[in-house]
């Protein structure tokens, strides 16, 4: 993932999570960041969406909270949808 | 056919020997239709089922290659609005018969109608509608949809499996069998579920019964006896009916190489009332999270950012009330449903209440204290209990608290009698203070069996031991009820 992408993503979760000094790592799993509950959730998701303008499906957004799914996954995800955005245009 | 009974035991091993011996994929396919076909057979007791269930399968699948060939919004709509009014009517629900003002008669149309897992067909269609609009779902076919729907381990009350989870295993069933270790595992969880729900609930509900007469008993109430029996024992006899049956699924569908997913994850340690959710009938809670709960917040955040918040609460309580009203017929479990919304609802509020009030550090202290973890794994415990007595046979939670208090009134020396110290209340006393001292020490504890578990040797031997101790068990808690007479187990969410 770009380091921009990644910097912007970032900032999408500070201002949900209402924290200046969060530092998204990969291994991080949802229990990891305080707050982020089924509600917090689709607040971020539809924050990411407005961000990069990309779209997700109700089965990835339940599976991105599902055990085994950390914000490395969620990135992956990102990208991808990022990639195909780009695609596309 | 039952699933806790000698002939699904027999059945499921003579099916999964034959299954591997077929040698390609077409003919374990071919063969896996019959076997679910045959069971659907034993569950349909009449006729006028047959033709209810086949055109509730069949509209489920004709709606599902309907969006398919004209996918747009509004066709999912309607399409996911008729299959639900469907299912209700087919369900006959009494609160319908109220909102219609009596003109509601599906009873004398639908008379002699017994659907088997018709919520669990309606659950997998919506999910694999929603995902096929969004493009999410996996190829499938009439073929693959119907072994998907009808296969007989997730038939009677699912666990919920995801269809493009379900394909993967469909795909690759040409695939030798498991090794030795897996197989035996999927045995081992079998055996367990036959136990838990043949010889663990079964003890459960005599319990219960018990309990029953006792509090019932117009002459000589025992009431502290009675109510504690009535509350504490039904939220343990349901749990382990049901993850019996679970755990019969997930060994049965594991032999024909099918993960079926977990549906609990010990549902009574829970510290709130959404991490209850989470851990008790897992696939249920998830799939109103996916369909009902996260794409109606969602489609609220977007609109109104400012109120989402407010918005979520409501959307929480009517999510639960929903899951609530879907467990049963009759107005206990829109109540039963509406002490979940609210129980889920009061933990999202205290828990936002918290990190405002007490900031980020404090949250993360709170968080963290074991005293307060107990006391809110007790009191969210008493509180299932409670929603469960909407649940139990012929008694609700408000006539519940009635009649106690009302035997109370006529006999109050009852209650101080009932304090006498029997085995009962002394037993009580002494596994409450194990399990405090328990909970205390519980990193010791846990870190203890951790070493004792890693300490043991890691042989199939051991597995095979273990299996074939509990088929011994289970073959004599089997032919014990036989000679007895006994009613074989019904799985108590099949009805719902």
């Amino acid at each position: 993932m770009s380091e921009e992408l990644r910097a912007q993503v970032q900032q999408v979760f500070r201002d949900v999570f209402d924290d200046p000094s969060l530092v998204l790592r990969d291994e991080m799993a949802s229990e990891d960041i305080e707050g982020w509950d089924s509600l917090t959730h689709i607040n971020l998701i539809v924050a990411v969406e407005r961000k990069l303008g990309i779209k997700f499906a109700t089965a990835e957004i339940g599976r991105t909270k599902e055990p085994g799914q950390n914000v490395g996954s969620f990135l992956r995800m990102i990208e991808a949808k990022v990639a195909a955005k780009q695609g596309v245009a | 056919m039952n699933v806790c009974s000698f002939p699904f035991l027999l059945g499921v091993g003579l099916a999964a020997i034959l299954f591997h011996l077929a040698p390609w994929k077409g003919p374990r396919r071919l063969f896996l239709t019959v076997v679910n076909v045959a069971f659907l057979v034993t569950q349909v007791p009449n006729w006028r089922s047959w033709l209810c269930f086949a055109g509730f399968f069949l509209l489920t699948y004709g709606v599902l290659r309907f969006l398919k060939a004209r996918p747009s919004r509004d066709h999912l709509i309607a399409s996911i609005g008729l299959v639900v009014c469907v299912f209700v009517y087919l369900r006959r629900y009494d609160f319908v018969n109220l909102l219609l003002g009596g003109g509601w008669a599906p009873n004398e149309v639908l008379s002699g109608v017994e659907l088997v897992g018709i919520s669990y067909i309606m659950f997998k269609a919506i999910h694999m509608m929603v995902d096929q609009w969004e493009g999410q779902l996996a190829p499938y076919g009439l073929f693959s949809y119907l072994n998907y729907q009808l296969a007989f381990f997730t038939l009677l009350s699912g666990p919920i499996y995801r269809y493009n989870d379900f394909q993967e295993a469909w795909q690759q069933m040409d695939m030798g069998p498991g090794d030795a270790r897996g197989t035996l595992r999927c045995w081992g969880r079998l055996l367990i579920g036959m136990l838990q729900m043949g010889l663990v609930a079964p003890l459960l509900w005599e319990g219960f019964d018990r309990a029953g007469r006792l509090l019932f008993n117009p002459s000589a109430p025992d009431l502290l006896q009675g109510l504690a029996g009535r509350f504490y024992v039904y939220p343990f006899y349901l749990y382990f009916n049901f993850a019996g049956y679970t755990n019969i699924a997930i060994g049965a569908g594991g032999l024909f190489g099918f993960r079926v997913p977990e549906n609990f994850h010990y549902p009574f340690l829970s510290r709130n009332m959404i991490d209850f959710w989470n851990r008790w009938h897992i696939t249920l809670s998830w799939w109103i999270r996916d369909y009902v709960f996260m794409t109606s917040y969602k489609a609220c955040a977007e609109r109104f950012s400012k109120w989402s918040r407010l918005c979520g609460y409501g959307l929480l309580f009517l999510a639960l009330l929903i899951a609530g009203v879907w467990h049963g017929t009759t107005f206990a479990f829109v109540a039963f449903g509406a002490a979940h919304g609210f129980g889920i609802m009061a933990a999202q509020i205290y828990t936002d209440s918290l990190k405002k009030g007490l900031g980020r550090a404090g949250f993360q202290r709170y968080v963290q204290s074991r005293l307060i973890h107990g006391a809110a794994i007790v009191l969210t415990f008493h509180y299932i209990c409670f929603t469960f007595l909407y649940f139990s046979s012929g008694v609700d939670g408000a006539s519940f608290w009635f009649f106690s208090a009302m035997t109370l009134m006529k006999a109050p020396g009852s209650a101080f009698s009932a304090l006498r110290l029997t085995w009962w209340t002394g037993g009580s006393i002494l596994a409450l203070t194990v399990l405090a001292v328990a909970w205390w020490n519980s990193d010791r504890l846990m870190a203890g069996l951790r070493g004792a578990a890693a300490r043991l040797p890691q042989r199939t031997s051991l597995l095979y031991a273990a299996v074939c101790s509990m088929a011994v068990l289970t073959t004599f808690v089997l032919l014990a009820s036989w000679a007895l007479q006994q009613k074989d187990p019904v799985v108590v969410y099949m009805r719902f």
